[in-house]
């Protein structure tokens, strides 16, 4: 039993041309998704390697050997990261300990304005009152700044307490994917080591609320427009029967 | 008869002499402003033509049933496996038969996807089976334990990687946990508990070596936009309390597998690819067989749900090819 082949006038044709241009948009998106997750997988497969430091965790335990458990000993041991207090010997490793990034959208009826809430813990690991300043700012999906704040002062930290710096960012708009990064720069030596700034990241979505609601409001138009010209379409298809 | 009620008589007119309003007829149907426009005629499509829309029309289904798998199927894939972990591993505490080493109870090595322990982390709402494995595989059922490393709470470092976004994210929030922060972990040990001490991007610098008698789990995820992983974050926490003894392990860093290191794809299942890619081929060719034989009723009926069936299946073997924190 083969389908009847319809004539280009007839109204299913239309039914199919419509569904070929849905068919070809969800094509277009999803070799869109497809180019995005590809080279996403192949960026990260390519970072990888030089991007893991393996020998954070692995280094200090020794081989297994069958049968024996692993019990590595440490000949300078130091002090306990999770007590404010500690042996007074030199701190091995981390001296400012730094938590990843907390984010929070805040919602304002401008369209141009918004925020997002950023903040962080610190902690210090050191035998040091320290002290440091911390930068906030947000980019874009392409890496422009759209909000920062420098120069956000922490002072007195003992050792072995925690602190939360936070800041808000304003202007976040309807840029919908942004990423927020925030630099904590510690004096240049701690306990006669140096230390290095700490960046943190994190990505925040911000809903596109002045998009979405114009594009529900159009489709909700478009739809009701062809609704009551579909209506009066078969009442006048009615009335000259 | 008085003389007004004569006049009242003769001014009432009769109520049968009133003709009936007569109903306004309906108005006619205003037509719209524009016609609708004539269906234009289209050309003949060539027989290369339509194996393009078709091939197209194919591939365009299966990256829909892709993402679908991967953003929707894969979270719902990761809930009933750890639902079955969750149901094992409480089993094997209450029997004291839960692994402590790379072994079980027979001295039998571990398999892959064996559950290992409980983690817990309530600041960010965490509850995962901890499974033996860091393959893409292994971890498509929830945070994997890498094996060349102690069990949580023995002594030394023992490292577990999570997925960050797919198959459920179980540590997708894992950078939020500040120093201080508490999580724990059920093993066959006991309940372990440990305190956060901070997060590590590569380039950090490294925490203080581990000491006899002490133990440190590092939790490893992804870091970036979801489904866009950039990176490789590590979160330590020191165990408070003793340590308990840590098992025997036969494998070492070197014989790691290089499926199981971060961000690593698992390619071992490829031949599984392709079965599933065959599949779906034949099933393809007998729906546009039963299509010009049978007739689109009947061919709709059998053949979605093999074409969804074979669909999952593809995707599937696709999904095992992402990265294993993703």
């Amino acid at each position: 039993m083969r389908a009847r082949p319809a004539t280009s006038t007839d109204p299913r044709r239309r039914g199919s041309r419509l569904r070929s241009t849905g068919a070809l948009f969800i094509l277009g998106a999803m070799v869109t998704f497809a180019g995005v997750a590809t080279a996403s997988s192949a960026m990260a497969l390519s970072v990888a390697p030089s991007d893991i430091d393996l020998t954070i965790t692995v280094a200090p335990t020794p081989p297994p050997v069958p049968g024996t458990s692993e019990t590595p000993v440490d000949p300078d041991p130091s002090p306990d990261p999770s007590s404010s207090t500690g042996p007074m010997v030199p701190v091995r490793g981390t001296l400012v300990a730094m938590s990843g990034l907390r984010t929070q959208y805040h919602w304002s009826p401008n369209p141009a304005q918004g925020s997002v809430a950023v903040s962080y813990t610190v902690r210090n690991l050191s035998h040091s009152t320290i002290g440091a300043t911390s930068r906030f700012w947000l980019t874009n999906a392409v890496g422009a700044t759209v909000s920062q704040r420098e120069g956000i002062s922490l002072s007195g930290l003992k050792p072995g307490k925690t602190r939360v710096i936070s800041a808000t960012l304003d202007g976040v708009g309807q840029w919908t994917v942004l990423r927020a990064h925030a630099t904590l720069t510690p004096p240049s030596t701690v306990d006669g080591r140096p230390v290095k700034p700490i960046t943190r990241d994190s990505f925040v979505f911000v809903p596109p609320w002045l998009t979405g609601s114009v594009s529900v409001l159009a489709c909700g138009g478009f739809f009701a427009f062809h609704l009551i010209r579909l209506g009066r379409l078969a009442a006048l298809a009615a009335a000259a029967a | 008869m008085s003389t007004i009620e004569e006049l009242m008589v003769a001014e009432t007119p009769p109520a049968s002499t009133k003709p009936p309003r007569a109903k306004r007829p309906p108005a006619p149907p205003r037509a719209p402003r524009r016609p609708p426009r004539p269906p234009k005629p289209r050309e003949p499509l060539s027989s290369r033509q339509v194996l393009l829309r078709s091939s197209l029309t194919v591939v365009a289904a299966l990256l829909f049933a892709f993402g679908a798998n991967v953003i929707v199927l894969s979270q719902v894939q990761h809930a009933v496996a750890q639902q079955r972990l969750h149901d094992e591993l409480a089993e094997e505490l209450a029997e004291g038969t839960a692994p402590v080493s790379e072994g079980d109870i027979h001295d039998v090595l571990l398999a892959d996807g064996v559950p290992l322990g409980l983690l817990s982390i309530p600041s960010i709402g965490v509850s995962e089976v901890i499974v033996e494995g860091t393959s893409s595989a292994t971890m498509t059922a929830g945070p994997g334990h890498r094996r060349d490393t102690v069990l949580p709470g023995q002594q030394g470092v023992s490292v577990v990687y999570g997925r960050a976004s797919a198959f459920g994210g179980p540590f997708a929030r894992i950078q939020e946990l500040a120093p201080g922060d508490a999580l724990s972990v059920t093993t066959g040990q006991g309940v372990q508990r440990f305190t956060v001490t901070g997060t590590r991007y590569a380039g950090d610098p490294s925490p203080a070596p581990i000491t006899a008698g002490r133990s440190r789990l590092t939790l490893v995820t992804a870091r970036g936009e979801p489904f866009h992983p950039t990176g490789v974050a590590y979160v330590d926490a020191q165990l408070m309390g003793t340590a308990e003894d840590a098992g025997t392990r036969q494998t070492t860093f070197a014989a790691l597998p290089a499926t199981a290191q971060p961000l690593a794809s698992d390619t071992s299942t490829v031949w599984a690819l392709v079965f599933a890619l065959q599949f779906l081929i034949v099933v393809e060719i007998g729906a546009v067989w039963a299509y010009r034989r049978i007739g689109a009723q009947k061919t709709w009926i059998v053949f979605v749900p093999l074409t969804v069936l074979a669909g999952i299946y593809v995707t599937n073997q696709v999904t095992i090819l992402l990265p294993n924190l993703l």
